[in-house]
């Protein structure tokens, strides 16, 4: 497989009054071409951060990319891009979707003039052709009746059809990459259905390269060829899905797949994660998630884990992994999980 | 790397740590408070304020004349002896002024109070009661409000007809509630459809307690941000009506009434215009300013 | 326009109705709309009017009382006979009601005999609306312009110098910006004429003084709005799609962050007119506004009444063309009355 985008010790820290929030804190992966990527974690976690820093989409925000990350994609090195290139690539060569469906239209404009606009800029056509080819756009989203709705506003479509459209936009220049923060959130259970059944099926249409970022460990395990679990910004477990749904080795991965309700697992009590996410203000020392790790040991408050390759496919950041520690066996019933491949 | 053995002993997670909130808790107020001390401008104008208060309070005990008093002094600039100058008939314009401001100020607050006092009632009566009576009470504020307010200030300053401080206060109070009720009615009827208010009746809390600890508190800020912003606007419907001819007369006096008997000696004796149009512009931006910082304070959310 | 993509007739043509129901129509409802709203106008300028009326015979002394202090009892009676002062309130009510409907007459000044108070309003709101109408206007995209560069340079250079011109702007009175103006521009340096009325050039100091106010309001909203809406997940979407800064806010920030500031269009359209005579008077010119308080130190009836429902009519016209363009912006605005 060929190397779409590599991402190398990327860090990225918002300046605010009280001091710059440290989101993201030198995480390093790739995505093949083609390929789906799921990034995993719980609110504030970095994962959204992460996506956005792909595309430098911290313009006017407190945010910033700091000195020494690295990101390439197919070939061009986005850090060093000028504000015009920029401008170039973001959209034509990695489209997005945002989490909220009802906020990411402009409530002003018909959905056929925003789904034109990509084209427009990118492809240098007309408003009025545009228009013509936002049309089959949305039908290839299979939305009902596109040459009718090019001309409606956002407030008159459903939230399903609203994400669709906002899929439309991020594909219209046919882009390699395409990243999906949270697409399904916001969004009602049969909907989150079909909008997955959508993409995936986009994505062995159009070939396109998926990041999936998402706190829902079961929609990864349907869409994703591979899976990192990230905790307060640095990437904690990474492999392939069946190295997470099955052979998972971070305390953490194992606190997010003890937390999905289990079928045959009725009249027990559903695992819940106590405490919150270290403050990311602060320096984090020893293991991020050191204060509410069952296995913590003295080492985890004091040192940062190194990442520890278990195959050609899977790593893992936590102390557990050295040998000198005891040996904890994986918490998870196994008979009772079924990575449903 | 070698590490000791002992650091691999499992001692599970840190409860305390783990459930640790960040920052200390405060109140509400409390936390206003410190934002607004936080905030220089704010507090600067502050200062002001209060000192163009003092002043209109004691002015004339401090320069030592009184604003009536006339004498052959006429028309001096400004010296150690009559600090603000004096006018055509040699009263000490520094007296003038402060005693001016005690009307303008007096209208200003007092305006600002009783308009948003019973625009208060009035637009949480109407959110509360809802239905008809809502329907009834809206139209007669859009009524109200679609009559051009300075008509409605002339026709009434004239109609009572005696020029004083009750009769513009009565004016300008008459068609100043309207956007009171309207800005109180709808904070109400946000706050009634609001989750939490909603999860309190579904606990079964009564309606006076939702009313205190819910309704009071969290329409109050709107309030107080609004008076604050009303009381620079009265002052200036004040002057405006003063400085035209239709507001305070003499024997009393305002900061409009002054400015306007300084415009016409304004290309000889220019400072007789300067100092009311100074206390004018002060004492409106101070409130404005006052009100800005008041408001980020009392709503972190509009925070800019 | 988007308002004109979704008339009536067209959606029906091509077999909208099935798929928008909402948008059934809109068109005919705009139009329905309008003129509820155009009754409703009427309505208030008929109340306005009225209390007006009955108002203005609460005030002690009539237009008489000055004029016919001197002259004999007989010529006092035929005066106020000849006005139709001697009659109840309600019968002078009644008349002037009836001058209105049947012959669209808004009687005649007492203190100018001859002059018709229809006449009198036309000749003289033009100057009014000449330095008014365009004072709003160049002070709606002048703010416009200046709180979207404050907002987008926040906390900047230009932010700050833009906050306190905007804080000046709404803390200086128009009266005594007008009079500084005057001193310094036409009596420091004559770079103006002092008063009058007649050249380009005499309209250009009262213009500028009148802008000031509604610019450094524009200003404060658009600030506001603008900051409001770069916070929004459009804007950020209209980046990912590789739109540069200055793309997205010509297409999508103007657009949506405009509508507070046009909520206060109206109502400050009619405050520039209604507060125009202050300028008016500073500057010397023959505008309706000097007019209208001449006619209140006068009495002079028929000419307050009229003016009364000249600037009662600008302002709700005006709240309604504000209205009508909010719903044109926004595609959000449902109109009310909506049975959908």
């Amino acid at each position: 497989m060929e190397r779409l985008l590599e991402v190398e010790n990327l860090r990225v820290s918002f300046h605010t009054y009280a001091g710059d929030v440290k989101a993201v804190r030198g995480i390093s992966f790739g995505v093949d071409k083609g390929e789906t990527l799921a990034l995993v974690g719980e609110s504030g976690c970095g994962k959204s951060v992460t996506a956005k820093a792909l595309m430098r989409l911290f313009d006017r925000t407190s945010g910033e990319i700091l000195e020494g990350s690295k990101i390439r994609f197919d070939g061009t090195d986005v850090m060093a891009l000028d504000k015009k290139a920029l401008h170039a690539f973001r959209g034509s060569q990695i489209g997005m979707i945002f989490q909220d469906p009802m906020t990411s239209l402009d409530p002003t404009m018909t959905i056929g003039k925003q789904v034109g606009e990509t084209l427009v800029i990118h492809k240098g056509i007309s408003m009025r052709d545009a228009e013509a080819q936002a049309v089959e756009l949305l039908r290839m989203v299979e939305i009902p009746n596109p040459e009718e709705r090019v001309k409606a506003y956002p407030h008159q479509l459903s939230g399903g059809m609203r994400q669709r459209v906002v899929i439309a936009t991020a594909l219209a220049c046919n882009p390699k990459l395409l990243i999906a923060d949270e697409p399904t959130t916001a969004l009602d259970v049969t909907i989150q259905a079909q909008v997955l059944d959508l993409l995936r099926d986009l994505k062995v249409r159009l070939g396109t390269a998926i990041i999936l970022v998402t706190h829902d460990l079961g929609i990864v395990a349907d869409f994703s060829d591979r899976i990192q679990v990230m905790y307060a910004g640095q990437i904690v477990e990474e492999g392939t899905k069946n190295d997470i749904f099955k052979r998972c080795l971070h305390p953490y991965t194992w606190a997010l797949l003890r937390s999905i309700p289990q079928e045959n697992a009725t009249g027990t009590t559903l695992y819940s994660l106590t405490g919150t996410p270290p403050d990311l203000l602060l320096d984090i020392h020893g293991c991020p998630f050191a204060s509410r790790c069952e296995y913590c040991m003295q080492i985890c408050r004091q040192k940062m884990p190194e990442r520890t390759e278990c195959s050609g496919t899977h790593a893992v950041s936590c102390w557990l992994m050295h040998p000198m520690a005891p040996k904890v066996e994986c918490p998870i019933p196994r008979g009772g999980d079924d990575a449903r491949e | 790397m070698e590490y000791s053995e002992e650091l691999f002993t499992i001692i599970g997670c840190d409860e305390a740590q783990g459930e640790k909130i960040g920052r200390p808790q405060t109140t509400y107020w409390k936390d206003a408070w410190r934002r607004l001390r936080q905030n220089k401008v704010a507090i600067f104008a502050m200062i002001i304020l209060i000192l163009i208060i003092f002043l209109s309070l004691f002015g004339s005990s401090i320069c030592g004349y009184d604003h009536t008093k006339m004498s052959m002094d006429m028309n001096q600039t400004p010296s150690l002896k009559h600090w603000f100058g004096t006018d055509k008939l040699g009263r000490d314009l520094f007296a003038r002024v402060f005693a001016g401001g005690r009307i303008s100020l007096m209208i200003g607050i007092l305006g600002a109070l009783i308009t948003t006092v019973f625009g208060s009632v009035y637009g949480s009566i109407s959110a509360f009661v809802g239905g008809t009576v809502d329907a009834v009470m809206m139209r007669i504020v859009e009524i109200v409000s679609s009559i051009p307010y300075l008509i409605v200030v002339i026709m009434l300053s004239l109609m009572l007809n005696d020029s004083g401080v009750g009769s513009i206060l009565l004016a300008l109070c008459i068609v100043g509630w309207c956007q009171t009720a309207r800005l109180v009615r709808g904070q109400v009827l946000q706050l009634v459809n609001s989750d939490y208010v909603i999860a309190a009746r579904t606990l079964g809390v009564s309606n006076w307690k939702i009313i205190t600890r819910h309704m009071i508190p969290n329409t109050m800020s709107v309030i107080i941000v609004n008076l604050t912003f009303r009381i620079p606007s009265y002052i200036f419907s004040e002057a405006f009506l003063s400085f035209v001819g239709l507001g305070i007369s003499s024997p009393n006096t305002s900061w409009g009434m002054l400015a306007s008997a300084g415009k016409e000696t304004m290309l000889f004796y220019p400072y007789q215009m300067f100092f009311p149009a100074l206390m004018i512009a002060l004492t409106m931006l101070s409130f404005t300013l006052f009100g800005d910082g008041l408001r980020d304070a009392l709503d972190p959310k509009l925070r800019r | 326009m988007p308002f004109f993509h979704t008339v009536g007739w067209k959606q029906k043509s091509h077999g909208f109705e099935s798929v928008f129901p909402a948008e059934i129509g809109k068109g005919r409802k705009m139009i329905k709309y309008i003129l509820r709203r155009i009754l409703y106008m009427l309505l208030v300028l008929f109340i306005v009017t009225t209390i007006t009326f009955f108002l203005m015979h609460c005030i002690p002394g009539d237009p008489l009382t000055a004029l016919v202090q001197k002259l004999p009892e007989q010529t006092k009676i035929n005066y106020y006979a000849k006005y139709g002062l001697d009659k109840p309130v309600i019968e002078q009510y009644l008349v002037f009601l009836k001058g209105i409907f049947t012959e669209g007459t808004l009687g005649e000044s007492i203190r100018f005999p001859g002059r018709q108070v229809l006449d009198t309003i036309q000749r003289y709101a033009g100057f009014s609306s000449e330095i008014g109408l365009v004072a709003v206007l160049i002070g709606f995209v002048v703010g416009i312009i200046l709180g979207t560069v404050s907002a987008i340079k926040q906390n900047r250079l230009p932010d700050k110098i833009i906050s306190i011109i905007a804080i000046l702007g709404i803390s200086l009175p128009v009266f005594l910006l007008a009079s500084l103006f005057q001193y310094l521009f036409t009596v420091k340096w004559p770079l103006f004429p002092t008063l009058g009325w007649g050249t380009p050039a005499h309209k250009i100091l009262p213009i500028l003084c009148m802008s000031f106010s509604p610019l450094a309001t524009y200003t404060r909203y658009m600030r506001s709005s603008v900051l409001d809406v770069i916070n929004q997940d459009y804007i950020t979407m209209a980046e990912a799609k590789g739109m540069s800064f200055s793309q997205v806010v010509r297409r999508h920030v103007l657009r949506n962050s405009i509508l507070p500031s046009l909520t206060i269009l109206g109502p400050n359209i009619a405050d520039v007119f209604t507060g125009s005579f202050v300028i008016e008077s500073i500057f010397a010119i023959p505008g309706l506004g000097s007019y209208y308080i001449t006619a209140v130190n006068d009495r002079d009836f028929p000419m307050i009444i009229g003016c009364a429902m000249f600037y009662t009519g600008i302002y709700i016209l005006s709240l309604l063309l504000v209205d009508i363009l909010y719903v044109i912006i926004d595609p959000r605005i449902r109109l009310t009355g909506d049975s959908n």
